[in-house]
């Protein structure tokens, strides 16, 4: 009857020898197109077929034309398969486009970083002016009126009288007016010296200073507060060391050093001021020193950022050089 | 400051202290050390020896032929030194001695003479720098003693950084610092022994006479006579010059050594100069010749010291040339004196003159020091031999404040500020090291009496003394404690927060970078721009004269920073968020925060399209600080300010607030800024963006029911701009309109016509719109359309 076995034979070694799905139609039109040599079966003579035999044939080729489909179309699906194996139809490795390559300051997002480890701690971020008066900046710390600090070769006066801010600790007797005592507040600004510029010195320049005041705040307060600040600075732990330094708004009055590794070689490397606040600060905002006592410090923000960042040279933060700033891309 | 440990341990033994252990300890107790040097000199082959013979050598202007003996015999070499003479003590270096240069010792011949050995300058034995001529042994040394029994072979010294001295006047001499290493140490400490100067009571005063007591507190002056002025003893020469001073004779000698020793300047006037005293204000006297034979130009009140009311020395700074000792000088007026320390440094940092003696004046010395140098030097003099006698008695005008001052410390006190156990026993025992006397008061305070050497400004209130006892204590030895306090919120600040927001739109959503520009203008670069600002606030003392304006908008520093970077990349866009300054109408200082920024474009992009962007960033500055939505102001330029043009500047407002501008730099002005192309320049005040998400930031329910849209295109004059067309487009009101945006604008080339598209979301709160409902919204729409006269696309 219908020789159904070298055909569907003959069907697969021409697919085997196919690998594209256009190939695989070709072959599907030579078999089951209009011409296709298994359609051209059922094109036959049926008169001489007596009706047992025709139904016989008739369930033969419906067979083979369903095993010939079938076999086609799993083919079909394997080169369709193998089609998008072979590799994606663009360019999936090439660089992202359309990119913001902006950057904060490296100072600002130093700046941001302290304020955050700060506010964790309890301390409320608090502004004040950059051009301030003389009282603010030194009078109300106890900075005597002859003190070098107020010469001009130190300090930028204005014509009215003012300065410009020579530290952040100017904002001290303002914070303890406004925010009363006990209290727990940094100061972050910029800041104005007189001063020569150099690969470490800068007339402008950015600082945070804190100040803690409450019943009992001792120097051992202090010295945690500076440790646990550096620890999170730096992600790890930070071996701390006070000296005596000389500020006349703190008494006693430190400078803290910090142990670092700089230009490969293990140091103590001077970070910032601190000390108990004064007496005479305090009671000059009003706050009775008897009964309360204070830390506060001043910590380079500039500095900080150069140590952190491996800045060698001051003078950078300020350039306005693109090349410079551009390279802080990442935040926090 | 340099000090000697050879010198230290005449007071206190350092004995089996590694130096650098000595250093870290003072750093970390009392004063930052810098550096610890280590001497050692190499004395082989050097002996005192006596100048027998200098003959001059014929055709020689400097050279000498000189004949010396080194003990028994005689030797000759050809010597160069101005100082050489006959009888004088000198060092001898034999063949085979080590100079101080590593230079070893020949027999040659120098001009046809033989040259033995050589007669050695201070820097030739290794002692100091000085090589101006033969380092002179006192007349008394016996020829051939070996230079190793006259001067130590080895010394360190440590370097004391002068910045942490600057609130420790007891320091600036080496007794000081002895004194701090026997506490440290817990080392006894040798007496500082001082002659009395009583002895010379019943002699007639010296007149003395103070005419600004405000400049000077105290002046002491007490006449001496010698029977010689030798050369140095050698222990006296080798310490001055291992700190650099190069020795002259033992008048002037014996003042430089006290004052390195205790750290009080003296200075020895030849008495034959004058009879009486007097201290007193510069006046009228305009020029002074100071020791080093320069002329200083004075001011009135530059503190003077008059002889016979002549000037003869600028106090505490430097002595006259007329005036000083002299070689042959036998009798001297010996001044010791305190100045007060503000008047000593305004006068030493004018004249640009530093001296040992200001250096230490300007740190307010103990006034009890005048006394103690002027015993101590008398003391040095007759430890010299040269039999010092008084011609007056001690004659002074003021006070010594010599008499310890008393603190009282509460108990416990010391432990609480702390915050570590240190018991008042232990921290009296502390003080005790460092000669404060303690005793207790009945209800167990302390009582702290401050020795007179301790300077008042150092120590005048319990605070003072805390860190006497804490720093001896050891910083090191207190535990750090993290403070307790109530666990309560942190406030947060606004102002603090918009801007570090604003930061983060404009780095991390819209690509600027953050630049930070000084805070005054550059004279000649706002000149350039054509700018002058109207009421700036001026610097009395800017770093550079045209440098003196504070910056009143931060714009032209940050295009300034646009033409730095111009060369480096065609497309950038900077901001800056800082301080401004200007005086207000009342006279008063002004101070605002505000944000500006420059896009650049150099490489052929849109300006339309840039100043569309950089407005989309701005919009979302508002859109973050849950602010409400900026909107167009007038476009016209800002009278004074040349970056802003007519047509190219748009005023940017938050309701009926104005907030700023933002513009396009105008063509005359770029070639000034930059190669090429343009730039979008913004100036914001931060104060409108300091909004908070709560409570302003609200939810509005998503709808449930699908709503629809129309879009219009009109014809429309660009000069009208898109907020007239939306201006006129408000006069339509609709229930069903939800909001209206535009979705699409173009401007065909040389047309003054732009074609806006604008889109209607509509919604009705209670149906899906039916096909009636939005053809009733078309037909009102078209209707108000064909009204104003506005034509669609």
């Amino acid at each position: 009857m219908i020789e159904a076995e070298p055909l569907l034979a003959s069907l697969s070694a021409d697919l085997a020898a196919v690998t594209t799905p256009t190939e695989v139609a070709a072959v599907r039109a030579r078999y089951l197109g209009a011409e296709g040599s298994i359609t051209r079966l059922g094109k036959r003579d049926f008169s001489t077929m007596s009706k047992d035999e025709r139904r016989a044939f008739g369930s033969g080729f419906n067979e083979l034309k369903t095993r010939a489909d079938t076999v086609l179309k799993e083919a079909a699906a394997r080169a369709e398969a193998s089609k998008q194996a072979a590799g994606p139809a663009f360019d999936l490795t090439l660089p992202g486009a359309d990119r913001r390559q902006g950057a904060i300051h490296p100072i600002l997002s130093t700046q941001i970083e302290v304020e955050e480890i700060f506010r964790s701690m309890g301390f409320e971020v608090f502004a004040g002016d950059e051009a301030v008066s003389e009282y603010e900046n030194f009078d109300a710390l106890n900075i005597p009126g002859d003190h070098p600090a107020r010469d001009m070769q130190d300090t930028f006066w204005l014509e009215n009288g003012m300065v410009l801010r020579t530290h952040t600790s100017s904002m001290q007797n303002r914070a303890m007016r406004a925010l009363g005592v006990p209290l727990r507040a940094i100061f972050p600004g910029r800041c104005y010296r007189n001063e020569a510029l150099d690969l470490t010195h800068e007339n402008t320049f950015y600082q945070l200073e804190g100040l803690m005041v409450g019943e009992d705040v001792s120097v051992a307060h202090l010295i945690a507060v500076m440790r646990d600040l550096l620890a999170a600075v730096f992600r790890k732990e930070i071996q701390v060391r006070m000296r005596p330094g000389f500020f006349p708004f703190v008494e006693p009055g430190f400078e803290l050093d910090f142990r670092t590794t700089l230009n490969g070689v293990e140091r103590w490397v001077e970070l910032m001021p601190c000390g108990m606040v004064h007496p005479a600060v305090l009671r000059n905002a009003g706050v009775d020193p008897d009964r309360y006592s204070g830390f506060a410090f001043g910590l380079g923000l500039t500095r900080l950022a150069m140590l952190k960042y491996g800045a060698p040279d001051v003078r950078l933060f300020n350039s306005g050089d693109l090349r410079f700033n551009e390279q802080f891309r990442a935040t926090l | 400051m340099k000090i000697s440990v050879e010198w230290l341990s005449e007071f206190v033994d350092l004995g089996g202290l590694a130096h650098a252990d000595i250093a870290e300890r003072l750093t970390v107790r009392t004063a930052e050390v810098d550096g610890v040097e280590s001497v050692r000199r190499d004395f082989s082959g050097m002996v005192a020896a006596e100048v027998v013979r200098v003959e001059a050598l014929p055709g020689e202007a400097t050279l000498t032929r000189v004949t010396v003996n080194v003990g028994g015999t005689h030797r000759s070499t050809v010597c160069g030194a101005p100082n050489v003479r006959a009888g004088m003590k000198a060092i001898w270096a034999n063949p085979g001695a080590t100079l101080g240069s590593g230079e070893v010792v020949r027999a040659v011949e120098r001009r046809g003479h033989p040259s033995e050995g050589v007669l050695c300058a201070p820097s030739e034995i290794g002692v100091g720098t000085s090589r101006e001529g033969l380092l002179e042994l006192p007349p008394g040394t016996p020829v051939g003693t070996p230079v190793a029994s006259l001067f130590p072979a080895e010394d360190t010294l440590i370097e004391i950084d002068n910045k942490s001295l600057t609130h420790r006047p007891d320091l600036w001499g080496h007794y000081g610092f002895a004194r701090e290493l026997a506490a440290i140490f817990g080392r006894p400490l040798a007496a500082y022994t001082v002659p009395d100067l009583a002895r010379f009571a019943g002699l007639p005063a010296f007149d003395v006479a103070v005419d600004d007591a405000d400049g000077c507190p105290l002046y002491s002056a007490l006449g001496l006579a010698v029977n010689d002025n030798p050369a140095s003893p050698t222990r006296m020469q080798a310490r001055l010059l291992t700190l650099g001073t190069t020795p002259q004779n033992l008048l002037v000698d014996v003042t430089n050594y006290v004052q390195l020793e205790l750290g009080q300047p003296t200075h020895a006037f030849d008495a034959r100069t004058f009879q009486r005293v007097r201290v007193g204000p510069a006046g009228g006297a305009t020029e002074f010749t100071t020791l080093d034979g320069k002329s200083r130009r004075l001011q009135p009140d530059d503190l003077m010291i008059y002889g016979d009311d002549v000037p003869v020395a600028l106090a505490g700074i430097m002595g006259g040339l007329a005036s000083g000792i002299r070689p042959d000088t036998r009798s001297v007026v010996l001044e010791s004196a305190n100045f007060r320390a503000s008047r000593i440094r305004k006068t030493s940092v004018r004249l640009a003159l530093r001296t040992d003696a200001s250096l230490r004046f300007e740190k307010k010395l103990p006034q009890v020091y005048a006394r103690m140098a002027a015993g101590r030097i008398l003391g040095e003099l007759e430890a010299a031999g040269v039999q010092p006698r008084g011609t007056s008695r001690y004659s002074f005008v003021g006070d010594f404040r010599d008499q310890p001052r008393r603190i009282v410390v509460a108990p416990g006190w010391l432990a609480r500020r702390a915050g570590a156990a240190i018991d008042d026993d232990v921290a009296a025992g502390i003080l005790r090291g460092i000669d404060f006397a303690v005793s207790r008061a009945p209800d167990g305070s302390l009582l702290v009496d401050v020795p007179a050497f301790r300077g008042a400004a150092d120590i005048s209130i319990p605070e003072d003394i805390s860190e006497e006892v804490m720093r001896l204590y050891g910083y090191e030895n207190i535990t750090p404690t993290p403070p307790l306090g109530p666990l309560a919120p942190t406030p947060f600040n606004a102002v603090n927060r918009s801007q570090h927001r604003a930061r983060r739109v404009l780095s991390e959503g819209h690509g600027f970078i953050e630049v930070q520009t000084y805070g005054w203008f550059a004279g000649d670069w706002i000149a350039r721009l054509g700018y002058t600002p109207a009421r700036p606030l001026v610097l009395r003392n800017p770093i550079a004269p045209t440098r003196n304006q504070m910056r009143d908008t931060l714009v032209p520093n940050l295009l300034a920073v646009a033409n730095q970077n111009c060369r480096l990349r065609e497309r950038f866009q900077v901001y800056e968020l800082g301080r401004v300054f200007w005086i207000d109408e009342a006279g008063v200082k002004r101070e605002d925060n505000h944000l500006a920024g420059v896009a650049v474009v150099q490489d052929g992009g849109d300006v339309a399209d840039t100043f569309r962007r950089i407005r989309g960033a701005l919009e979302d500055l508002a859109a973050v600080a849950a602010r409400p939505a900026l909107s167009s102001g007038p476009v016209a330029a800002v009278p004074g300010e040349p970056w802003t043009a007519e047509g190219h500047t748009l005023e940017l407002r938050m309701g009926d607030e104005v907030v700023g501008h933002l513009g396009v730099l105008p063509r005359e002005l770029v070639p000034h800024v930059l190669t090429g192309g343009h730039a979008v320049w913004f100036s914001l005040r931060m104060e409108p963006f300091q909004g908070e998400p709560f409570p302003s930031l609200r939810y509005v329910p998503t709808p449930t029911l699908p709503g629809s849209w129309q879009d219009f295109t009109f014809d429309w004059p660009v000069a009208d701009g898109f907020a007239g067309l939306t201006r006129c487009l408000d006069g339509f009101t609709h229930p069903a309109v939800e909001s209206r945006s535009l979705v699409a604008f173009y401007q065909p080339p040389r047309s003054r016509t732009g074609r806006y598209s604008l889109r209607y979301a509509l919604r009705w709160p209670d149906r899906t719109p039916t096909p009636a409902d939005l053809e009733g919204f078309r037909t009102a729409f078209l209707a108000f359309v064909e009204a104003q006269k506005l034509v669609l696309a």
